[in-house]
């Protein structure tokens, strides 16, 4: 009797855990749905070229990064918190992922998904980093990350290699008379 | 006659300002090696502590990796170095990793080394003193030295970008496959991506 029982129990608690898993299941599906894509824009050697050469308002800084290396993924949020506080004018980044193509929907697109970034992120089309040297108007070694911050007239003002703190950069913004957001606008009521 | 010791006298002005601007132009030129120079030689222990010199291995061909097993572009790179090993240590090719990461331990080295059956030898570069003397800067890099002790190839392994990425050139083994052949390797220098190679930091 007992064992009937204890039979019925486990074949019951087995129905409604697979029920519940069926029901549920839309539940994850639509929550997947919605989950925004991160942006991610390719960019080839030629146009970082171009965007060193134009002419604008305030700093370009290039970093380099690749999602398998540590220091780099580490600092990733630092980025995404300047990129918060400075206009859009004053502040031109570039979040260089080195990785290629190939790894778009493989390595890129789920890590930016487990790991969002309020910036977009762009992938280098090929790339060595002896074909970068010319373009970028410095030496590299190869060794990631890099940080790269350069005047509106793409003259380069200091470079990173290794680690960076978010008050590296906000030094570096402020030398060049480059304030966040909430400071410029208290700057201009006072 | 005055000519003649007029021309002579060009010549030794000449020759004097060629050494000259020779000496100057290596002084100025630092530390870095180019290819076809001498690679300097090291005494450097592996983890199990015997010594390994670059001066025993003359006459063969060297294959040098600066790993860290730290460094998971190293780490997925090792592997493919394993398979070269098997291909082309009974040819007269030595393979060697030099691990110059200021905080591993060769007991640290030890344990990956044998957990991932690593089939060469890895040295422990105290201090990363040999990476500064050949100005290895990223993990993995690579130096290939041929019969004479000279560097024949110098840079990335390959050219992947990610640690499990598929390589669409692959310099090292092209360069060995050069070298075990007599020729001259057609891509002796390139650069790496990889992980800064953690040195003792200067105070």
């Amino acid at each position: 009797m007992i064992k009937i029982m204890y039979k019925w129990y486990k074949s019951l608690f087995f129905t409604i855990f697979v029920s519940i898993m069926i029901s549920s299941y839309p539940l994850f599906a639509e929550e997947k749905q919605t989950e925004r894509k991160p942006v991610i824009h390719d960019i080839k050697l030629n146009q970082i070229e171009t965007l060193l050469s134009e002419k604008k308002q305030g700093l370009i800084i290039i970093n380099l990064w690749a999602t398998w290396c540590p220091p780099c993924v580490a600092e990733l949020p630092h980025f995404g918190n300047i990129y918060k506080q400075y206009s859009g004018k004053d502040l031109h980044l570039y979040l260089i992922n080195i990785e290629g193509k190939q790894s778009k929907e493989k390595v890129l697109e789920p890590f930016l998904k487990k790991n969002p970034l309020p910036c977009p992120v762009y992938l280098l089309e090929g790339g060595n980093p002896e074909e970068f040297e010319k373009v970028l108007k410095t030496e590299i070694s190869g060794a990631l990350p890099v940080t790269i911050i350069y005047s509106s007239e793409g003259k380069l003002i200091k470079k990173f290699e290794g680690s960076i703190t978010e008050t590296d950069i906000q030094s570096v913004l402020r030398e060049n008379n480059i304030l966040p957001i909430s400071k410029n606008q208290e700057g201009m009521s006072g | 006659m005055s000519n003649n010791i007029q021309s002579k006298l060009f010549k030794s002005i000449f020759s004097t300002c060629l050494i000259f601007c020779v000496a100057l132009g290596i002084s100025c030129q630092g530390k870095a090696l180019n290819i076809g120079e001498t690679m300097p030689d090291f005494n450097l222990k592996d983890y199990d502590g015997k010594d390994h010199s670059l001066s025993q291995y003359k006459g063969k061909t060297v294959v040098i990796e600066f790993c860290s097993q730290e460094c998971p572009y190293s780490r997925g790179v090792d592997p493919d170095l394993a398979k070269l090993h098997t291909k082309y240590s009974n040819k007269g090719v030595v393979f060697l990793g030099i691990d110059s990461h200021f905080k591993t331990q060769p007991e640290e080295i030890k344990k990956y080394a044998l957990e991932n059956k690593k089939p060469y030898p890895i040295l422990k570069d105290v201090e990363n003193k040999y990476a500064d003397k050949v100005e290895a800067k990223v993990t993995p890099e690579i130096f290939i030295i041929d019969k004479d002790g000279k560097i024949a190839y110098h840079g990335a392994f390959d050219d992947r970008k990610g640690p499990e990425a598929q390589p669409t050139e692959k310099y090292t083994e092209n360069a060995i496959e050069a070298l075990l052949a007599g020729k001259k390797v057609e891509k002796a220098e390139t650069k790496a991506w990889g992980c800064t190679i953690k040195r003792v930091p200067k105070n």
